[in-house]
């Protein structure tokens, strides 16, 4: 199946927007839904960059979108991976796939078609900023950043 | 006074984290891709700077 | 065996079935239910469509030849032959035409205190089964019409079934979801559909209702099978969503949309302390999503009444016992008022163009948007107690909220721009 013609319109949309909010993302194997993936990279205020990448679910924009950093490789402040900590509240992570950490950022009962890309990234953005007040504190990220009622 | 150190950053997420109250407001400017503190009542730090610490529904982790 | 006589009831479509056929008379098998102690029974000339109920019995039909005879001494003595030890009796059916050319059938119920007669009722054609509801609602109106529902929980199936008692004539079913313990409380079904898909336990209690309804059904989960359901969507004359979650409304909503099909949603909120249904007529009025984004739902959270749902929606770290406490189910009788609107407002929309008896609640039904409490509780906590007056917000009455199109919905706003959404 592929993209119906309000999700392509869609797309178009989200790209535009991220080229104005998040210039350094774009959108790679758009052709099949379930395969299109937008990524692009993110600097800290401290200057660390990050390499984001969103999974457009098939449904878009219906349902939460993936979320992964695919590099550098995180680690908490007392060395253990990221990863390893699998799906963690503290952290604001979910369970990672492939290796690699997936950021929960809206739940699926707050998530509605109103919420673009560029939003989403808008919480990756402040996730960074406080995974890097987790490394010079020790306090977990939800210190920094409340959670979602569910 | 714009701030856009770190640590003032986090300490700034600490304070709406517990709920405190705030003169400053966390804004993203895509022009420097930074989260800068500005004060609530300031002007735009550029014309497409946003809100990135709007505690509802679509701004922020928390409702 | 009870003294009184025997009641058999027998479908008029399978005997004219049987009086089509060509050549000579023939025993066939048939099969009985029976019930209360063997004084009435379902039989058929063939296998049911619907899943019987009741005991099952032996039965054999019997068609009469060119010249309306039967071979009774054959049949009885068969009948007797087919007799057990359990005491069940064997229901012998003899069907012919009359004079007029009409199918008759005559029952007799053998046992080994012998044979008596039974009285004989048609379960009529289709044209007449709804000959005597022409009260407020033609329902024969409605025969043609094509119903989708999706969610065939405590929301969705007893909608179902109100529509078939009304007349409807077509039904597509989704929902994945079997049938288990926890549901029946609140469910139409029962315990003898335990472990069966919803679909298929609410199709057969439909065609309990109508058995000439078409009842298709689809066991998918709607946000893993768009394509399979963009096309029911597409087939159907209103949508109806009972669903337990919000991304299967929006995928819904977006097809209602694309295939300009009318929708309603509704859903209950914690513990079913009250609970809320939208309409959407598409590009007119606001759509699930304007409705989402406008604040009316917020602090309404959905009641969540198994544990897969919850599963769906929170995030994977949520904790079991977090996870257990949330759900809380209310009552059938709490989740039933909002059934009952689903259908009203279902039957005013199916009714469109047709001069019924419903009419004038088209014209009452004025806002998109209905709120009802069941009691004072969660988003009710506030509200004065229901006393005897009307002008302030009460348990158990309907209220309309003024909603209109958001002009910014990302989903059918009318000028979706950059500037519009960030």
């Amino acid at each position: 199946m592929a993209w119906s013609s309000q999700q392509s319109a869609r797309l178009r949309l989200e790209t535009d927007i991220l080229s104005r909010y998040f210039p350094t993302f774009s959108l790679r194997d758009s052709i099949i839904p379930g395969h299109a993936v937008v990524e692009g990279t993110m600097r800290s205020n401290a200057g660390h960059e990050y390499v984001i990448r969103l999974h457009v679910p098939a449904d878009l924009p219906n349902s939460v979108p993936v979320v992964e950093i695919i590099s550098p490789i995180l680690k908490d402040r007392f060395g253990h991976s990221l990863v390893d900590l699998g799906t963690s509240y503290s952290m604001h992570l979910l369970k990672p796939e492939n290796g690699v950490v997936r950021i929960c950022h809206y739940s699926a009962s707050h998530w509605s078609p109103n919420v673009t890309f560029t939003k989403v990234l808008l919480k990756i953005r402040a996730w960074i900023e406080a995974y890097e007040g987790h490394l010079d504190s020790g306090f977990p990220i939800d210190h920094y950043l409340p959670h979602m009622q569910a | 006074m714009e701030e856009k150190d770190s640590k003032s950053v986090q300490d700034h997420l600490t304070q709406i984290t517990q709920g405190k109250q705030t003169t400053k407001k966390l804004v993203f400017d895509p022009r420097t891709q930074e989260l800068i503190l500005v004060d609530v009542k300031a002007p735009q730090v550029s014309p497409d700077a946003v809100t990135a610490d709007d505690p509802t529904r679509d701004g922020f982790f928390a409702r | 065996m009870s003294s009184m006589t025997a009641l058999v009831y027998v479908l008029e479509e399978q005997v004219r079935d049987l009086l089509r056929e060509k050549g000579s008379s023939r025993l066939i098998d048939g099969t009985a239910y029976g019930f209360d102690d063997w004084t009435v029974f379902h039989a058929y000339t063939e296998q049911p469509f619907t899943t019987p109920s009741g005991y099952v019995c032996t039965c054999i039909v019997v068609r009469s030849d060119a010249m309306g005879l039967v071979d009774e001494e054959k049949t009885l003595a068969e009948a007797r032959h087919r007799l057990d030890s359990d005491e069940r009796p064997v229901i012998v059916l003899i069907a012919s035409s009359d004079a007029t050319g009409s199918p008759s059938c005559r029952a007799l119920v053998v046992t080994r205190a012998g044979v008596t007669g039974a009285d004989t009722r048609f379960v009529p054609r289709r044209s007449e089964l709804y000959t005597r509801n022409t009260g407020l609602l033609e329902t024969s109106a409605l025969a043609a019409k094509r119903v989708l529902i999706v969610g065939l929980g405590s929301g969705g199936s007893p909608i179902a079934l109100e529509l078939a008692r009304a007349g409807v004539g077509h039904f597509t079913l989704i929902d994945f979801d079997r049938l288990e313990l926890g549901n029946i409380s609140r469910h139409v079904c029962g315990v003898n559909d335990l472990g069966r898909f919803k679909t298929l336990a609410v199709r057969d209690q439909i065609l309990q209702k109508n058995p000439y309804a078409q009842v298709s059904t689809m066991e998918v989960n709607v946000n893993q099978a768009l394509s399979q359901v963009d096309e029911a969507v597409a087939g159907c004359d209103l949508l109806i969503v009972a669903s337990d979650n919000d991304q299967s409304r929006f995928n819904l909503n977006q097809m209602s949309l694309n295939y300009n099909k009318v929708a309603l949603y509704g859903r209950a909120i914690t513990r079913a302390a009250g609970g809320d249904v939208l309409r959407v007529r598409p590009w007119k009025g606001p759509c699930y999503n304007c409705i989402f984004s406008s604040g009316l739902v917020d602090g309404r959270e959905e009641e969540m009444s198994q544990k897969r749902q919850a599963l769906s929606v929170l995030p994977a770290y949520v904790e079991e016992d977090k996870i257990n406490s949330m759900i809380q189910v209310g009552l059938s009788s709490d989740i039933a008022p909002i059934a009952n609107m689903m259908t009203k407002m279902a039957l005013v929309e199916l009714s469109r163009g047709i001069e019924t008896g419903i009419s004038t609640v088209d014209e009452d039904l004025a806002s998109d948007f209905y709120v009802w409490a069941n009691r004072r509780e969660e988003a009710y906590g506030n509200w004065p107690r229901m006393g005897f007056k009307w002008t302030h917000p009460s348990i158990l009455r309907w209220y309309g909220a003024r909603v209109d199109r958001d002009p910014n919905c990302m989903v059918c706003g009318s000028h979706i721009t950059e500037d519009s959404v960030i």
